[in-house]
């Protein structure tokens, strides 16, 4: 009984009870860990495009059509939730609009690569003779993953969609 | 890292088996823990935290309902017991349901709670259900506290069955912890099981998985009658030969380190009614849902409105369990309501009818609950299952079914067969007498089938168990 004596706390309880009870807490703490960083989120897009074509000059983009995103990034666009692209509306321009909400999280790395080819495609084509494009895509570019949604922007004022892209989740 | 991998079966397992089996006795389950260990964390570097959680917190427990038993204490006892009952469960429940609820409060309340989806961490249906069977059983007194942390840790986590189980049940096995026989029959017997289970998973399973995915990819107005049953049979199939794979694999890799675990399935599809099916398929899962919840609940001993209550509420957990998805609700609620119409009403006709009607019966109910269970989406489901009576569908024979059955069918009938004791058996009467070129005969067999399987392996993709998922 002098062994059992040992293992109790005043009130009762074992003392494996407040070691179980910290090892609950430091679970806890593993799981918010977890659950940090980028959530879901279950804006629509058309919500989305609203508030970021918005928030910048539209002028020499224009919406394009999944098959384009097919040949500018490669991709099928019935993989995604939806995709909203607008694509410069001649060959002299370099800005570009992407949004792309992912039917799951574990697409964003294959999308974000793609976007990554897109970019040195483009720089490869505008370098040398356009330098204005050129530092466009190198200077003015955001691709901002925030869970299931990815926006690729390159404009002047490319941090301006960005912000309200953010704010739209 | 899944037993049916070049890398299991030609670095892993011999490594592992070679130092359990050079180490004193002593330290063998100290081994077979770090074993185990490593195999989970090869898989599942962050998820590992889950896995020690798991084992410190439930061996404390014990230790600690075990003190309470003792000093008399019902209070802190019965405290004690449903803290770590409720941070098992909410351990599992969180990681298995909250996205699902969360998705369903969205979709139901005007606001929408952002949140972020977490991978499930494999096998963690199966690791909390062994944690729970020690914990009610020490509650109850019915076995003693294990005291030794190695060997509770071994329970626990033992690699075999680590994954998709079967279920071992701390009472089973507790004993097999301190003391266990190696034999060279028993380890030719576990060589032998484990041969067979990758048989049925590379050989039977993966072929006949592509007959369904094919058809599941079709659209529903594109499947005819006639596709729709090939690739329901297909599934009925593939998931047997998987599951009861894995299980043969678990339990022969069990028998290797001298564990003895029980039988999981036994030939499930030719039984003579649904009842018979859940008492021959998943038979450790079935048996932990008996013992922990529907017993618990009275069982069939309350009155009959409490009875089917008590029913219904076993066979949604046991959906719940496969999968935070409405199909498996419905899945399990299925079983649920027909195992109370063959207790009620359908098991006096049923008897009567000849044996064959009644196996034809019942398999033909398992190959509806396939339906429900392998579909992504209710409505996927319920266009499948229409379809497989001509409605929504193509007709009742179109090209396309006539083609999946040309070029399944050798495969079906070979799972069949393999489905029943009649390979096992003739099996048996040619091979396991007495004679030298009996002996022969077996082994020229088995090497055939390793042969085989690594010929798939090699040249397959990455094919994981279905029940990894759960």
């Amino acid at each position: 009984m002098t062994m059992n004596k040992k293992l109790q706390l005043s009130n009762g309880m074992s003392i494996f009870g407040p070691v179980r009870i910290g090892m609950v807490v430091v679970l806890l703490v593993f799981i918010i860990s977890l659950q940090m960083g980028d959530r879901v989120s279950a804006a629509a897009i058309e919500d989305v495009e609203a508030a970021v074509t918005s928030s910048i000059t539209m002028d020499s983009v224009e919406k394009s059509t999944d098959r384009m995103f097919k040949k500018f990034y490669g991709l099928n666009a019935s993989d995604y939730e939806s995709v909203v692209l607008y694509a410069p509306v001649t060959n002299m321009d370099a800005e570009e609009l992407l949004i792309v909400k992912l039917a799951d999280t574990s697409q964003a790395e294959a999308v974000q690569a793609a976007i990554t080819n897109r970019l040195d495609t483009q720089k490869n084509t505008f370098e040398g003779y356009a330098p204005e494009q050129y530092d466009l895509l190198d200077n003015h570019h955001i691709i901002d993953v925030r869970g299931n949604y990815i926006l690729y922007v390159v404009h002047a004022n490319a941090s301006a969609a960005d912000q309200a892209f953010r704010d739209s989740l | 890292m899944i037993f049916s991998s070049v890398f299991f079966l030609f670095v892993f397992f011999p490594i592992a088996l070679l130092l359990y089996f050079i180490v004193p006795w002593k330290l063998k389950n100290f081994v077979l823990l770090l074993i185990s260990l490593v195999y989970f964390a090869w898989g599942e570097p962050i998820y590992i935290v889950l896995m020690l959680f798991s084992v410190c917190f439930n061996y404390l427990s014990g230790l600690e309902l075990d003190y309470y038993r003792k000093v008399k204490d019902q209070r802190w006892l019965r405290i004690c017991f449903w803290f770590t009952i409720i941070v098992n469960l909410g351990m599992l429940g969180f990681f298995k349901y909250y996205g699902f609820l969360l998705d369903n409060l969205n979709a139901i309340l005007p606001v929408d709670i952002p949140y972020k989806t977490l991978a499930l961490p494999v096998g963690i249906s199966f690791y909390t259900f062994s944690a729970l069977s020690y914990i009610i059983d020490v509650y109850k007194g019915t076995v003693p506290a294990q005291r030794n942390f190695i060997s509770f840790g071994v329970y626990l986590t033992m690699f075999p069955r680590l994954l998709a189980g079967p279920i071992v049940r701390y009472k089973d096995i507790f004993e097999q912890l301190t003391v266990r026989r190696h034999t060279w029959y028993k380890f030719g017997q576990g060589v032998t099981l484990f041969i067979r289970g990758l048989g049925k998973k590379v050989l039977l399973a993966d072929n006949i998985s592509a007959a369904f995915n094919a058809i599941a990819a079709i659209p529903g107005d594109e499947r005819s009658v006639l596709t729709a049953w090939v690739g329901a049979l297909a599934y009925t199939m593939q998931i047997y030969f998987d599951f009861s794979g894995y299980s043969d694999m678990a339990i022969g890799l069990g028998k290797m380190f001298g564990f003895e675990f029980g039988k999981n399935f036994d030939y499930p599809y030719i039984s003579k009614s649904v009842t018979e099916f859940w008492r021959r398929w998943h038979i450790s899962l079935g048996s932990w849902f008996r013992d922990y919840v529907y017993i618990p609940l009275g069982g069939n001993r309350v009155a009959v409105g409490r009875h089917v209550a008590n029913i219904l509420i076993v066979w949604m957990l046991t959906g719940l369990w496969h999968g935070s998805a409405w199909n498996f609700i419905i899945w399990g609620l299925y079983y649920g309501l027909l195992l109370l119409l063959e207790k009620y009403f359908l098991a006096k006709y049923l008897e009567k009818l000849p044996g064959i009607v009644q196996k034809i019966y019942a398999f033909i109910f398992a190959v509806f609950g396939w339906v429900l269970f392998s579909a992504t989406s209710l409505s996927g489901a319920f266009t499948f299952l229409g379809n497989m009576f001509g409605i929504g569908g193509h007709g009742l024979v179109d090209s396309t079914g006539l083609y999946y059955l040309g070029a399944n069918l050798i495969l079906l009938v070979i799972c069949f067969f393999c489905s029943t004791p009649f390979v096992w058996k003739h099996y048996s009467r040619i091979a396991l007498k007495k004679g030298a070129w009996r002996s022969v005969a077996a082994a020229g067999i088995y090497t055939a089938i390793i042969v085989l399987s690594l010929a798939y392996l090699v040249n397959a993709t990455y094919s994981p168990f279905l029940y990894f998922q759960f």
